[in-house]
């Protein structure tokens, strides 16, 4: 079996990188400017946020995380990409708020009328599993594991973003994927 | 190699992160394993079922919450557009003409007293969104949460000892504190409701933690709207708030309040409302 050298179907290129003008206007606090990188880089932050927090509390924490990004805009060193600074604050809002308790509340995907094509309705029904084994998995794994196969990064944009070696991010991972198994198997999903 | 070896490296070498030499060696390993096999098919199966996943739209609503909290913001950051100041309320009385000034007076005098009661409830829902601005603030990072305080409040740097000439009497924390907190700074404070005196204390681990000693009757609205809860530490009736992972709190101590910002747990809560007593 071959080893998979493409990245995942939202891969981290799809957000433009920022024009510097616009960091100097969010920087010079232009409403303008502020509205401009969020159009650029809302939607990539919310999808990390609904696998990371949960579709319920998403909005909300995307909330806190443009207007950290607005409030800490001084801090990014532009020698650094500025998409890694955004996922990095990102990670750590999601992380913070999953640590205050207001976790594991995914909202439940509600059924779908039963298909006609057996395909369908299995598929419909892995995303409901996958959805709560997420929602059981460790946060900090949770973050890598969803930077990997939502976003698409690469180990080092990952071990950028969570501040860890780079020779660290295999092996969480590893074990990122095994608890994530193992949570589905307890929901009785058969691989 | 064996196993456990390659099975170390099998996220690695599933996502196309290894070197060419490290995964030939993983390569072989797995066309001659069933159970490594079956992991990395586990592996692959895991990647099909993210990538089903349903993608959610951000609503409108997001930026329309953001745009509005970076109005109160720049509204908390710049004295100039406060909403409402003396000047300017007197201003509306002076006259073009005489049926115009009789006629603002007897609307300033009907009003008059509806108008004292706004005001002064509108400046104290401004000092809670102030400090509110503060409290979000200080359990990420105390030194810009101090600036916040600095830049909107009149304040001047003081020794503790001789704090009383400017206030009146010896904030609590003059008397020394435990052994583990060393006082960093003492500010006097001019607030809406009170004039405060505020002390900076580094925990021996250099964390921060902040002392509030005020005179107002009621301390409800330095919290604002939070979700508060009544205990008693120490014998002392506490109105605790949660910060994050931090604890704010307020208690009254004779005719005045304390109000300690960033506890860690009650544990510490109740040491220092004993010692501050």
């Amino acid at each position: 079996m071959a080893s998979k050298h493409t990245t995942t179907p939202n891969d981290a290129s799809d957000a433009t990188e920022v024009d510097a003008s616009i960091l100097e206007g969010c920087r010079l606090k232009e409403r303008g400017a502020q509205q401009c990188l969020y159009e650029l880089y809302h939607r990539q932050v919310y999808r990390l946020m609904v696998r990371t927090v949960g579709l319920q509390d998403a909005a909300d924490v995307t909330q806190q995380v443009f207007l950290q990004l607005f409030r800490k805009i001084d801090q990014f060193a532009a020698q650094s990409k500025f998409q890694t600074w955004l996922y990095r604050l990102a990670i750590n809002e999601g992380l913070q708020h999953l640590r205050k308790g207001r976790r594991w509340n995914f909202q439940n995907l509600s059924h779908e009328p039963m298909s006609q094509h057996k395909p369908e309705f299995e598929r419909n029904e892995h995303k409901e599993l996958l959805d709560e084994a997420l929602s059981r998995v460790e946060p900090e794994l949770l973050s890598i594991f969803v930077l990997r196969e939502v976003e698409g990064l690469s180990y080092r944009e990952i071990a950028e973003v969570i501040k860890i070696p780079e020779g660290t991010v295999g092996s969480r991972l590893n074990r990122a994927r095994r608890e994530l198994q193992q949570h589905l198997a307890d929901l009785g999903w058969e691989p | 190699m064996n196993c456990s070896e390659v099975q170390e490296l099998l996220s690695a070498y599933y996502d196309g992160e290894l070197a060419d030499d490290q995964k030939s060696h993983v390569s072989a390993h797995i066309n001659s394993c069933s159970k490594c096999t079956k992991e990395l098919a586990g592996f692959e199966k895991l990647s099909r079922m993210s990538s089903d996943l349903s993608e959610h739209v951000p609503t409108q609503q997001i930026w329309n919450q953001i745009n509005q909290q970076l109005n109160q913001q720049s509204i908390c950051e710049d004295p100039g557009t406060k909403p409402v100041d003396n000047d300017r309320r007197f201003s509306f009385s002076v006259p073009r003409s005489f049926v115009l000034a009789a006629t603002i007076f007897v609307a300033a005098g009907i009003g008059w007293f509806t108008y004292q009661s706004w005001f002064a409830h509108g400046k104290h829902d401004h000092f809670t969104a102030e400090f509110g601005h503060y409290l979000d603030e200080f359990p990420r990072d105390p030194d810009t949460a101090q600036q916040i305080l600095l830049a909107n409040y009149k304040n001047q740097l003081v020794d503790p000892n001789q704090a009383s000439e400017h206030i009146g009497y010896q904030p609590s924390v003059a008397k020394g504190l435990p052994a583990e907190y060393t006082l960093e700074s003492t500010h006097i404070m001019k607030m809406p409701c009170c004039t405060c005196v505020q002390s900076i204390c580094k925990r021996s681990d250099g964390s921060t933690l902040a002392i509030f000693e005020h005179d107002d009757e009621e301390s409800k609205e330095w919290f604002g709207d939070r979700p508060k809860i009544s205990v008693y530490c120490k014998d002392k009736q506490c109105l605790l708030v949660e910060l994050d992972e931090q604890i704010a709190t307020s208690w009254k101590k004779g005719s005045r309040h304390i109000t300690l910002i960033g506890a860690r747990d009650l544990e510490e809560v109740n040491k220092l409302v004993e010692w501050l007593n």
